[in-house]
Protein backbone atom coordinates (compact mmCIF):
# COMPACT_ATOMS: atom_id res chain seq x y z
CA UNK A 1 0.00 0.00 0.00
CA UNK A 2 1.46 3.38 -0.98
CA UNK A 3 0.49 6.81 0.18
CA UNK A 4 -0.79 9.07 -2.56
CA UNK A 5 1.61 11.59 -4.03
CA UNK A 6 1.01 15.01 -2.60
CA UNK A 7 1.82 18.31 -4.27
CA UNK A 8 4.02 20.62 -2.21
CA UNK A 9 1.94 23.42 -0.72
CA UNK A 10 3.63 26.86 -0.57
CA UNK A 11 3.35 26.92 3.22
CA UNK A 12 5.14 23.57 3.42
CA UNK A 13 8.31 24.87 1.80
CA UNK A 14 8.64 28.35 3.23
CA UNK A 15 12.09 29.83 2.82
CA UNK A 16 13.00 31.75 5.96
CA UNK A 17 16.02 34.03 5.77
CA UNK A 18 16.93 35.03 9.30
CA UNK A 19 19.17 37.72 10.73
CA UNK A 20 22.07 35.28 11.06
CA UNK A 21 22.71 34.74 7.34
CA UNK A 22 23.22 36.75 4.16
CA UNK A 23 21.97 35.53 0.78
CA UNK A 24 23.61 36.59 -2.47
CA UNK A 25 22.59 35.55 -5.98
CA UNK A 26 19.45 34.39 -7.74
CA UNK A 27 17.05 32.86 -5.23
CA UNK A 28 14.16 30.97 -6.83
CA UNK A 29 12.00 29.63 -4.02
CA UNK A 30 9.49 26.76 -4.07
CA UNK A 31 7.10 28.34 -1.58
CA UNK A 32 6.64 31.56 0.37
CA UNK A 33 9.73 33.64 1.18
CA UNK A 34 10.08 35.35 4.56
CA UNK A 35 13.05 37.65 5.07
CA UNK A 36 14.35 38.98 8.38
CA UNK A 37 17.97 39.28 7.23
CA UNK A 38 19.89 40.50 4.18
CA UNK A 39 19.38 39.46 0.55
CA UNK A 40 21.15 40.78 -2.53
CA UNK A 41 20.72 39.72 -6.16
CA UNK A 42 17.23 38.66 -7.22
CA UNK A 43 14.30 36.82 -5.63
CA UNK A 44 11.57 34.89 -7.41
CA UNK A 45 8.60 33.03 -6.01
CA UNK A 46 5.16 32.18 -7.34
CA UNK A 47 3.86 32.67 -3.81
CA UNK A 48 4.10 35.24 -1.01
CA UNK A 49 7.08 37.46 -0.25
CA UNK A 50 7.31 38.85 3.29
CA UNK A 51 9.96 41.32 4.34
CA UNK A 52 9.98 41.82 8.08
CA UNK A 53 11.04 45.00 9.87
CA UNK A 54 14.84 45.29 10.00
CA UNK A 55 15.40 43.23 6.85
CA UNK A 56 17.36 44.61 3.88
CA UNK A 57 16.67 43.54 0.30
CA UNK A 58 19.03 44.75 -2.42
CA UNK A 59 17.35 42.79 -5.16
CA UNK A 60 14.73 42.78 -7.88
CA UNK A 61 11.80 40.64 -6.76
CA UNK A 62 9.02 38.77 -8.53
CA UNK A 63 6.23 37.30 -6.38
CA UNK A 64 2.48 36.75 -6.31
CA UNK A 65 1.75 38.82 -3.17
CA UNK A 66 4.01 40.86 -0.91
CA UNK A 67 4.07 42.35 2.59
CA UNK A 68 6.91 44.81 3.15
CA UNK A 69 7.94 46.13 6.56
CA UNK A 70 11.68 46.32 5.87
CA UNK A 71 13.93 48.14 3.41
CA UNK A 72 14.03 47.37 -0.31
CA UNK A 73 16.47 48.70 -2.89
CA UNK A 74 15.24 47.22 -6.15
CA UNK A 75 12.16 46.70 -8.27
CA UNK A 76 9.12 44.69 -7.20
CA UNK A 77 6.94 42.86 -9.72
CA UNK A 78 3.92 41.60 -7.80
CA UNK A 79 1.15 39.62 -9.50
CA UNK A 80 -1.50 40.38 -6.89
CA UNK A 81 -1.45 42.58 -3.79
CA UNK A 82 1.40 44.45 -2.12
CA UNK A 83 1.10 45.84 1.40
CA UNK A 84 3.56 48.43 2.67
CA UNK A 85 3.69 48.65 6.46
CA UNK A 86 4.59 51.88 8.26
CA UNK A 87 8.22 50.79 8.63
CA UNK A 88 8.60 49.98 4.89
CA UNK A 89 11.22 51.86 2.92
CA UNK A 90 11.31 51.27 -0.82
CA UNK A 91 13.71 52.69 -3.40
CA UNK A 92 12.55 51.13 -6.66
CA UNK A 93 9.62 50.62 -8.98
CA UNK A 94 6.53 48.61 -8.13
CA UNK A 95 4.27 46.76 -10.53
CA UNK A 96 1.17 45.25 -8.92
CA UNK A 97 -2.59 44.81 -9.17
CA UNK A 98 -3.59 46.06 -5.70
CA UNK A 99 -1.58 48.19 -3.28
CA UNK A 100 -2.05 49.32 0.29
CA UNK A 101 0.27 51.78 2.01
CA UNK A 102 0.24 52.38 5.74
CA UNK A 103 0.93 55.90 6.98
CA UNK A 104 4.66 56.33 7.57
CA UNK A 105 5.87 54.05 4.76
CA UNK A 106 8.46 55.52 2.36
CA UNK A 107 8.25 54.83 -1.36
CA UNK A 108 10.52 56.44 -3.94
CA UNK A 109 9.91 55.07 -7.43
CA UNK A 110 7.35 54.51 -10.14
CA UNK A 111 4.23 52.45 -9.68
CA UNK A 112 2.21 50.65 -12.37
CA UNK A 113 -1.09 49.17 -11.21
CA UNK A 114 -4.29 47.59 -12.32
CA UNK A 115 -3.21 45.08 -14.93
CA UNK A 116 -3.18 41.39 -14.21
CA UNK A 117 0.48 40.50 -13.91
CA UNK A 118 1.64 36.94 -13.55
CA UNK A 119 4.35 36.23 -10.99
CA UNK A 120 5.75 33.51 -13.24
CA UNK B 1 10.92 -12.97 2.00
CA UNK B 2 12.09 -11.19 5.14
CA UNK B 3 15.59 -10.59 6.42
CA UNK B 4 15.87 -9.61 10.09
CA UNK B 5 19.06 -7.71 10.80
CA UNK B 6 19.87 -7.80 14.54
CA UNK B 7 21.96 -4.93 15.86
CA UNK B 8 25.33 -5.83 17.41
CA UNK B 9 24.35 -4.46 20.84
CA UNK B 10 21.64 -7.13 21.11
CA UNK B 11 24.25 -9.75 22.08
CA UNK B 12 24.02 -8.28 25.58
CA UNK B 13 21.98 -10.77 27.67
CA UNK B 14 19.77 -7.96 28.99
CA UNK B 15 18.01 -7.93 25.59
CA UNK B 16 17.28 -11.71 25.61
CA UNK B 17 13.70 -11.34 26.87
CA UNK B 18 12.71 -8.61 24.43
CA UNK B 19 14.22 -10.58 21.53
CA UNK B 20 12.24 -13.67 22.59
CA UNK B 21 9.04 -11.65 22.63
CA UNK B 22 9.80 -10.18 19.20
CA UNK B 23 10.56 -13.60 17.73
CA UNK B 24 7.34 -15.04 19.15
CA UNK B 25 5.32 -12.18 17.69
CA UNK B 26 7.02 -12.56 14.29
CA UNK B 27 6.09 -16.26 14.26
CA UNK B 28 2.51 -15.51 15.32
CA UNK B 29 2.13 -13.01 12.48
CA UNK B 30 3.72 -15.42 9.96
CA UNK B 31 6.31 -12.87 8.89
CA UNK B 32 9.33 -14.93 9.89
CA UNK B 33 12.44 -15.02 7.72
CA UNK B 34 16.19 -15.17 7.73
CA UNK B 35 17.97 -13.76 10.80
CA UNK B 36 21.43 -12.21 10.67
CA UNK B 37 23.08 -11.13 13.91
CA UNK B 38 25.55 -8.35 13.30
CA UNK B 39 28.93 -8.30 14.98
CA UNK B 40 31.60 -5.64 14.79
CA UNK B 41 33.27 -7.53 11.94
CA UNK B 42 30.11 -7.96 9.83
CA UNK B 43 29.24 -5.05 7.56
CA UNK B 44 25.49 -4.41 7.48
CA UNK B 45 25.58 -2.77 4.09
CA UNK B 46 27.37 -5.71 2.45
CA UNK B 47 24.95 -8.17 4.05
CA UNK B 48 21.90 -6.26 2.81
CA UNK B 49 23.24 -5.95 -0.73
CA UNK B 50 24.11 -9.67 -0.79
CA UNK B 51 20.72 -10.78 0.58
CA UNK B 52 18.81 -8.59 -1.89
CA UNK B 53 20.64 -10.40 -4.68
CA UNK B 54 19.44 -13.69 -3.16
CA UNK B 55 15.80 -12.67 -3.34
CA UNK B 56 15.14 -10.96 0.00
CA UNK B 57 12.35 -8.41 -0.49
CA UNK B 58 11.99 -6.88 2.97
CA UNK B 59 14.86 -6.00 5.31
CA UNK B 60 13.81 -5.42 8.92
CA UNK B 61 16.29 -3.74 11.21
CA UNK B 62 15.98 -4.88 14.82
CA UNK B 63 17.94 -2.46 16.98
CA UNK B 64 18.90 1.21 16.83
CA UNK B 65 18.72 4.21 14.51
CA UNK B 66 22.33 3.90 13.35
CA UNK B 67 21.76 0.46 11.87
CA UNK B 68 18.56 1.72 10.22
CA UNK B 69 20.58 4.47 8.51
CA UNK B 70 23.16 1.96 7.31
CA UNK B 71 20.55 -0.44 5.94
CA UNK B 72 18.70 2.40 4.21
CA UNK B 73 21.78 3.38 2.22
CA UNK B 74 21.99 -0.20 0.91
CA UNK B 75 18.32 -0.34 -0.09
CA UNK B 76 18.35 2.51 -2.57
CA UNK B 77 16.65 2.50 -5.95
CA UNK B 78 13.63 0.59 -4.55
CA UNK B 79 15.37 -2.76 -4.47
CA UNK B 80 13.49 -3.78 -1.35
CA UNK B 81 11.37 -2.56 1.52
CA UNK B 82 12.86 -1.40 4.82
CA UNK B 83 11.19 -2.16 8.15
CA UNK B 84 12.28 -1.24 11.65
CA UNK B 85 11.72 -2.81 15.05
CA UNK B 86 13.21 -0.31 17.48
CA UNK B 87 14.53 -1.67 20.75
CA UNK B 88 15.31 1.39 22.82
CA UNK B 89 12.87 4.07 23.83
CA UNK B 90 15.22 6.92 22.85
CA UNK B 91 14.99 6.03 19.15
CA UNK B 92 14.36 9.26 17.22
CA UNK B 93 13.42 7.39 14.06
CA UNK B 94 10.84 5.26 15.91
CA UNK B 95 9.04 8.42 16.96
CA UNK B 96 9.19 10.02 13.51
CA UNK B 97 8.12 6.85 11.68
CA UNK B 98 5.37 6.15 14.21
CA UNK B 99 6.72 2.84 15.46
CA UNK B 100 6.17 1.41 18.92
CA UNK B 101 9.19 0.01 20.76
CA UNK B 102 9.82 -3.76 20.86
CA UNK B 103 7.41 -6.51 19.84
CA UNK B 104 4.50 -4.14 19.13
CA UNK B 105 6.48 -2.91 16.09
CA UNK B 106 6.11 -6.41 14.55
CA UNK B 107 2.44 -5.64 13.94
CA UNK B 108 3.44 -2.48 12.03
CA UNK B 109 5.88 -4.50 9.92
CA UNK B 110 3.12 -7.02 9.23
CA UNK B 111 0.64 -4.27 8.24
CA UNK B 112 3.09 -3.11 5.54
CA UNK B 113 2.02 0.52 5.34
CA UNK B 114 4.73 1.54 2.90
CA UNK B 115 5.86 5.10 2.21
CA UNK B 116 8.20 6.00 -0.59
CA UNK B 117 10.84 8.46 0.59
CA UNK B 118 13.78 10.54 -0.58
CA UNK B 119 17.34 9.99 0.52
CA UNK B 120 20.10 12.55 0.68
CA UNK B 121 23.33 12.00 -1.16
CA UNK B 122 26.65 13.44 -0.01
CA UNK B 123 29.60 13.01 -2.36
CA UNK B 124 27.70 10.07 -3.89
CA UNK B 125 27.02 8.33 -0.56
CA UNK B 126 23.40 8.03 0.49
CA UNK B 127 22.05 9.18 3.86
CA UNK B 128 18.59 8.88 5.37
CA UNK B 129 18.54 11.43 8.17
CA UNK B 130 20.85 14.45 8.11
CA UNK B 131 24.27 16.04 7.71
CA UNK B 132 25.48 18.38 10.44
CA UNK B 133 28.42 20.77 10.61
CA UNK B 134 29.35 22.85 13.62
CA UNK B 135 31.24 25.66 11.93
CA UNK B 136 30.42 28.85 10.06
CA UNK B 137 33.83 28.87 8.38
CA UNK B 138 32.35 27.52 5.16
CA UNK B 139 31.02 28.71 1.83
CA UNK B 140 27.58 27.41 0.93
CA UNK B 141 26.14 27.53 -2.56
CA UNK B 142 22.60 26.35 -3.27
CA UNK B 143 21.15 25.24 -6.61
CA UNK B 144 24.32 26.63 -8.27
CA UNK B 145 22.57 30.02 -8.21
CA UNK B 146 22.82 31.64 -4.80
CA UNK B 147 25.22 31.67 -1.87
CA UNK B 148 24.27 31.70 1.79
CA UNK B 149 26.87 33.32 4.04
CA UNK B 150 26.42 31.68 7.48
CA UNK B 151 27.68 34.86 9.29
CA UNK B 152 26.97 34.13 12.99
CA UNK B 153 25.61 30.59 12.56
CA UNK B 154 26.98 27.99 14.97
CA UNK B 155 25.32 24.92 13.56
CA UNK B 156 24.31 24.07 10.01
CA UNK B 157 22.12 21.08 9.26
CA UNK B 158 20.97 19.50 6.02
CA UNK B 159 17.97 17.36 6.81
CA UNK B 160 16.09 14.71 4.87
CA UNK B 161 14.32 12.86 7.69
CA UNK B 162 14.97 14.42 11.07
CA UNK B 163 13.68 16.85 13.67
CA UNK B 164 14.01 20.46 12.62
CA UNK B 165 11.91 22.11 15.37
CA UNK B 166 11.69 25.44 13.60
CA UNK B 167 9.33 28.13 14.79
CA UNK B 168 9.00 31.74 13.73
CA UNK B 169 6.50 34.45 14.51
CA UNK B 170 5.81 36.92 11.72
CA UNK B 171 3.36 39.83 11.71
CA UNK B 172 0.64 37.55 10.32
CA UNK B 173 1.21 34.06 11.64
CA UNK B 174 3.28 31.61 13.62
CA UNK B 175 5.23 29.14 11.52
CA UNK B 176 6.08 25.80 13.12
CA UNK B 177 7.86 22.93 11.48
CA UNK B 178 8.80 19.90 13.57
CA UNK B 179 10.03 17.32 11.09
CA UNK B 180 11.61 17.60 7.68
CA UNK B 181 9.51 16.22 4.86
CA UNK B 182 11.25 13.16 3.34
CA UNK B 183 8.92 12.87 0.36
CA UNK B 184 8.96 16.35 -1.18
CA UNK B 185 12.03 15.97 -3.38
CA UNK B 186 13.77 18.67 -1.32
CA UNK B 187 16.26 18.88 1.53
CA UNK B 188 15.88 21.30 4.44
CA UNK B 189 18.93 23.49 5.05
CA UNK B 190 18.83 24.94 8.57
CA UNK B 191 21.05 27.56 10.18
CA UNK B 192 21.20 27.87 13.95
CA UNK B 193 22.73 30.54 16.15
CA UNK B 194 23.74 30.33 19.77
CA UNK B 195 21.34 31.82 22.25
CA UNK B 196 18.48 29.37 22.41
CA UNK B 197 16.76 28.40 25.63
CA UNK B 198 18.54 25.88 27.85
CA UNK B 199 18.16 24.82 31.44
CA UNK B 200 21.28 25.29 33.57
CA UNK B 201 21.67 21.59 34.39
CA UNK B 202 21.82 20.64 30.70
CA UNK B 203 25.40 20.99 29.57
CA UNK B 204 24.43 20.75 25.92
CA UNK B 205 24.67 24.09 24.11
CA UNK B 206 21.38 25.68 23.16
CA UNK B 207 20.85 27.02 19.66
CA UNK B 208 18.23 29.25 18.17
CA UNK B 209 16.91 28.32 14.71
CA UNK B 210 17.54 31.24 12.39
CA UNK B 211 17.06 30.33 8.74
CA UNK B 212 15.46 27.60 6.68
CA UNK B 213 15.89 26.86 2.98
CA UNK B 214 14.39 24.13 0.79
CA UNK B 215 16.94 22.97 -1.74
CA UNK B 216 17.82 20.19 -4.14
CA UNK B 217 21.54 20.79 -4.34
CA UNK B 218 24.11 22.26 -1.94
CA UNK B 219 27.85 22.71 -2.32
CA UNK B 220 29.87 23.21 0.88
CA UNK B 221 33.49 24.27 0.76
CA UNK B 222 35.91 25.55 3.39
CA UNK B 223 36.21 29.32 3.80
CA UNK B 224 39.51 29.20 5.69
CA UNK B 225 42.63 27.06 5.67
CA UNK B 226 41.25 23.95 7.33
CA UNK B 227 38.76 21.48 5.91
CA UNK B 228 35.55 21.31 7.96
CA UNK B 229 34.12 18.12 9.46
CA UNK B 230 30.59 16.99 8.57
CA UNK B 231 28.70 14.34 10.55
CA UNK B 232 26.50 12.19 8.33
CA UNK B 233 23.55 10.27 9.86
CA UNK B 234 24.91 10.93 13.36
CA UNK B 235 27.90 8.63 12.92
CA UNK B 236 29.90 8.90 9.71
CA UNK B 237 32.48 11.64 9.50
CA UNK B 238 33.32 13.38 6.23
CA UNK B 239 35.29 16.48 5.31
CA UNK B 240 34.67 19.40 2.99
CA UNK B 241 34.37 19.85 0.05
CA UNK B 242 30.95 18.25 -0.08
CA UNK B 243 28.19 18.18 -2.66
CA UNK B 244 24.84 17.30 -1.16
CA UNK B 245 21.79 16.54 -3.25
CA UNK B 246 18.42 14.89 -2.91
CA UNK B 247 17.66 11.51 -4.45
CA UNK B 248 13.86 11.68 -4.79
CA UNK B 249 11.73 8.69 -3.79
CA UNK B 250 14.42 6.05 -3.98
CA UNK B 251 13.51 4.02 -0.89
CA UNK B 252 10.41 2.31 0.50
CA UNK B 253 10.00 2.32 4.28
CA UNK B 254 7.31 0.70 6.43
CA UNK B 255 5.69 3.34 8.66
CA UNK B 256 3.22 3.26 11.52
CA UNK B 257 -0.19 4.85 11.80
CA UNK B 258 1.17 7.37 14.34
CA UNK B 259 3.95 8.63 12.07
CA UNK B 260 4.93 12.30 12.17
CA UNK B 261 5.58 12.60 8.45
Amino acid sequence: MFDKDTKIRPEDAETIIGEGVKVEGTLTAFGNVIVKGHVSGSVETKNEFHVEEGALIEADTTAQDAYIAGEIKGNLKIGGKIELAKSAKIDGDITCRVMSIEEGATFNGHCAMGNTISAE
Amino acid sequence: MYLYLYDSFLVNPKYRKIIDRIENRIMALSIDGKVTRLTIIKNAREIVVEQLKRGIETVVVVGGDELLFEAASALVENRGVLGFIPIESNSQMAQILGLPIGEAACDVVSARRIQQMDLGKINNQYFLSSVVLGSNNVKIKCESSYAVDPLKSKLIKVSNLDWINFSLTTHKKIIKKEISNPADGLLELIFEQSGGFSLPFFKKKAYKKDSLFYVKNIEITKAGEEEITLTVDQTKIMKTPATIEVAPRVIKIIVGRERMI
